[in-house]
């Protein structure tokens, strides 16, 4: 953990807050969260007509003796929630001094706590290529996150990750937690049939998009020839300017805002967050407004 | 296009250094970037480039390149020449006294001047320029100037003259150039109004011009004192009421005035009859201004004070030559005993005066100044050129030289022949008695006694006349008291008070004439406008022409170093004096041609310069912008 920037006082911070779920949580029990759909739990959920072969531990008598009428008390369900980060393996997110890797590695850390302090499950993944690694199973309490975050110090960011192309065979739940997706998104791959793929597993989906301070706001001039960090046969050559520079940030706003809007529109969240930016800021202030933490 | 000077294009070698540093410094900085991806795609956003931009890359290389382009062809001066674009000018400029007149506060000499440098400046380059002057004399200025500041600096430098001017040489000068080559443009640039001309520009400068002028100026100073001026006033535009003034030696005050109403173009004649005892100099001038003032004024100086007559007579018994001096005209003569002689100072015997005359009397020093006559002489005189023997009675009959050469004889006609041109009456010549002298080379002998000269003159060691009587009019009164003897003192005196100048009086180019009087070293003339020049002395008579309006002052070096000034006054020609003068025909024989030499435009310096500029801004911005965008 000494490894990790995220620090103690970071951790209790953040332990207060609760991720928000959504109602539509289909899980285990035992977890903090409500499922709309109606179970065992002690909370009074509301009533329904009695259909022979119910439990009839259930009717509530002193409804009978005022209406004569059988009726059921219906208990909420409570589930435990199985929350999946998957975090973008590839070089683009480590090269150079940008930060993206341990920016990303933190926030999974900190999903992670947040999550494994609500009673949930959390794994954590790493995609690398076609193929997601899993790092971290079914981690459960605090003790066990303890035990197993350690193990994000050794992903290794390299090559390229085909998001979609490398979730989609696997097993990502169904309707039991978040999926959370950590990546630069920096990549001409599909990532929208992942995106897809969770929401009809009816998994609530978070994107956080890292970028760099200089992939947000390039300070780069003059006549430059770039290479991809991942495919040495991409590159860019051109004489930077002023003008450049005004079509790369429309460019990005125009990445950022397809994220965005792809995930808004299979009810999911997006935050983007700068590699350089304090993650008390992205916790209390970014997802906060989001409406991912309450 | 030509090139003046084509090693400036070696400045082009600069362009491969430029291309050098150009592919060195721009090279692309490679870097590796996380992902290409946003980069790439910002393509897709990037506004529609203008082809321009496409060598926006190469902006600075290419303005480096053309600034060094431009720069070559600063130095390399290219000229583009055009067949036959420009013209051969001839300029005949009239530099007569005429063209004195001041119209505009310009006088018409430099109105024409003017004219001639425009017409150069605005000509095409190539051109050629020939300028002939017809001012005091007529001389081609410049002949074939292809430099425009060159003929324009020789124009410049050229000045009027007050001198009546004949066209005639002028004209030859430039049909000699049209002859040689028909494609000239001949300009006459002068005041005069020519009927007919052919083959010429004639550019008039005369406007309106007022003139009033004084002439025909002579005077007498009459045996009562008084000074009697004549003259006529002349106005040659419209009649006009004219104010004369005279004012004698020098004075600001006039002596006398007159009012004349003067008729255009009549000579309207003025007397002035004023009571003076002597005068130098008087002047006459016209209250009212006109444009030509040259001849509103004229200055005369007394032509007796120039030329200096005053005598010294140093005898003891001075009866019969007095007598004879007298007769013969001499009015300012002094006359001393010779004890009285020599009780003056040195100074005083030996200066001061014209003619010196000692009779039976040698002093001890010889005046280093004027003419010395020796009478009867009893010893040999210091610096003469003859000596004395003895006394010797007369047993030959004297007679005078009657040699019938030629040369001697023009020598005699001065001294021994009378007005008439008639040899003295050789029969009165009796003498008693004569000293015999012996008479050294160089002296002129015209009479004789015997074989022993009685009568000779010449120049002593310091270079005075001298003349010598070999007997005494004492003792030869027979002859002293006849009309021969008076004629022959008269000739004398003419000879021993040579004049300096014959007039006072002359006209703007004219010859004056100084007689070179004995004893006299060097000449200097000095100019009204204070020009000094000094003219030949080597022969009798010194000449020197006169091209200024005003008083001359002419000073005589003697060879004791003393000067002697003498005065003399120029007045503009008459015929200069008419402000709208109508020339004869000015014409130019022959066919003329079109055409003329190539024409040459070198004044692309300038544009290239512009050019340059512009360029040099031009980068500056962009150097400005590729800063801002930093």
């Amino acid at each position: 953990m000494s490894s990790l920037v995220v620090n103690e006082e970071f951790l209790g911070k953040i332990e207060l807050l609760q991720t928000l779920l959504k109602n539509n949580v289909a899980g285990r029990f035992g977890g903090n969260h409500q499922s709309k759909t109606f179970g065992s739990s002690c909370e009074f959920s509301d009533y329904r007509d009695y259909i022979p072969g119910d439990d009839i531990t259930k009717l509530d008598w002193n409804a009978y003796a005022r209406f004569e009428k059988l009726y059921l008390k219906l208990y909420l369900d409570e589930r435990q929630v199985h929350t999946r980060i998957y975090i973008d393996g590839s070089r683009s997110m480590a090269y150079g001094n940008s930060g993206k890797d341990i920016q990303a590695l933190r926030l999974a850390a900190a999903v992670a706590f947040i999550s494994v302090c609500e009673m949930d499950r959390v794994s954590v993944y790493v995609i690398h290529g076609n193929a997601v690694e899993e790092v971290i199973s079914n981690m459960l309490g605090r003790e066990s996150y303890y035990n197993n975050i350690g193990k994000l110090n050794d992903v290794v960011f390299e090559g390229d990750a085909a998001i979609s192309e490398a979730i989609l065979p696997t097993t990502v739940g169904y309707g039991d937690g978040f999926s959370v997706l950590i990546s630069d998104f920096l990549t001409e791959n599909d990532f929208g049939a992942a995106l897809d793929h969770f929401a009809g597993k009816r998994r609530d989906i978070l994107c956080m998009q890292v970028l760099s301070k200089e992939e947000l706001n390039p300070q780069t001039r003059g006549k430059m020839h770039f290479y991809d960090s991942e495919n040495s046969e991409k590159f860019y050559h051109r004489n930077i300017n002023k003008e450049i520079i005004r079509a790369y940030k429309e460019a990005l706003a125009y990445v950022t805002g397809r994220i965005r809007d792809h995930c808004l529109s299979r009810g999911g969240h997006y935050a983007l967050v700068s590699a350089d930016e304090p993650l008390e800021d992205v916790f209390l202030d970014k997802l906060t407004v989001e409406g991912v933490i309450k | 296009m030509t090139f003046i000077y084509p090693l400036g294009f070696l400045a082009l070698a600069a362009i491969p250094v430029l291309i050098l540093i150009y592919i060195i410094k721009n090279r692309y900085t490679e870097q590796t970037v996380t992902s290409t991806y946003i980069w790439n795609l910002s393509e897709k956003f990037l506004k529609r480039r203008i082809p321009i931009n496409r060598i926006s890359g190469l902006l600075s290389l290419l303005i480096q390149i053309l600034l060094v382009t431009l720069v070559a062809f600063i130095i390399a001066r290219p000229v583009i020449t055009l067949p036959n674009a420009a013209k051969a000018y001839c300029f005949i400029l009239d530099g007569s006294g005429s063209m004195n007149i001041v119209q505009d506060d310009k006088s018409r000499f430099d109105i024409g001047r003017e004219k001639i440098k425009e017409i150069i400046n605005d000509s095409m380059n190539g051109s050629t320029y020939t300028l002939i002057y017809a001012g005091d004399s007529t001389e081609t200025i410049f002949e074939g100037y292809v430099d425009k500041e060159r003929a324009v600096e020789a124009v410049d430098n050229l000045e009027v003259s007050c001198a009546a001017v004949d066209f005639s040489q002028a004209l030859l000068s430039a049909q000699e150039y049209f002859n040689a080559d028909p494609r000239t443009v001949t300009y006459l640039v002068t005041d005069k109004t020519y009927g007919d001309s052919q083959n010429v520009n004639i550019v008039n400068v005369s406007a309106e011009s007022s003139n009033y002028a004084i002439s025909d100026i002579d005077y007498d100073l009459t045996a009562d004192r008084t000074l009697k001026i004549t003259g006529n006033v002349v106005s040659y535009t419209g009649d006009a009421e004219l104010t004369l003034n005279l004012y004698l030696d020098g004075s600001e005050t006039a002596l006398a005035t007159v009012d004349l109403d003067v008729k255009e173009a009549e000579a309207t004649p003025f007397v002035f009859e004023e009571f003076a005892e002597d005068f130098f100099e008087f002047r006459l001038a016209i209250s009212e201004s006109d444009d030509l003032s040259l001849d509103s004024q004229v200055t005369v100086f007394n032509i007796g004070h120039e030329n200096m007559s005053a005598t010294l007579l140093v005898s003891d018994g001075p009866i019969y030559l007095r007598a004879a001096l007298n007769a013969a005209g001499f009015t300012d003569f002094k006359y001393l005993t010779s004890e009285e002689y020599e009780k003056l100072p040195e100074e005083e015997r030996t200066t001061g005066y014209g003619l010196y005359i000692y009779e039976d009397y040698v002093p001890e020093v010889t005046p280093r100044e004027g003419a010395v006559w020796y009478v009867n002489p009893d010893k040999s005189p210091e610096g003469g050129n003859f000596g004395f023997q003895r006394q010797e009675s007369a047993t030959d009959v004297a007679e005078f030289n009657t040699s019938s050469k030629t040369a001697v004889r023009n020598m005699l006609k001065g001294v021994i022949y009378n007005a008439d041109g008639e040899l003295l009456d050789n029969k009165s010549f009796h003498i008693s008695k004569y000293v015999k002298l012996s008479v050294r080379s160089g002296f002129d002998v015209y009479a004789t006694c015997g074989s022993d000269p009685l009568l000779f003159t010449g120049a002593n060691e310091y270079g005075n006349r001298e003349a010598v009587f070999a007997f005494s009019p004492k003792d030869s009164a027979d002859f002293t008291l006849t009309a021969t003897f008076v004629t022959l003192i008269n000739n004398l005196k003419n000879y021993s008070f040579p004049q300096v100048v014959e007039e006072t009086s002359y006209f703007c180019g004219d010859i004056a004439q100084i007689n070179m009087i004995p004893g006299c070293k060097s000449i200097r003339v000095e100019s009204p406008l204070g020009k000094v020049s000094y003219p030949d002395t080597s022969t009798t008579l010194c000449e020197f022409e006169l091209k200024e309006v005003g008083a001359y002052g002419i000073f005589l070096t003697m060879s004791d170093d003393s000067e002697r000034e003498i005065n003399i006054y120029v007045s503009l020609p008459t015929e200069e004096r008419v402000p709208f003068e109508e020339g004869e025909a000015f014409i130019i024989q022959g066919a003329a041609e079109e055409g003329g030499p190539a024409g040459v435009i070198d004044d692309l310096l300038i544009i290239f310069i512009l050019i340059a500029v512009v360029a040099a801004v031009d980068y500056a911005v962009y150097s400005y912008e590729q800063y801002q965008l930093r």
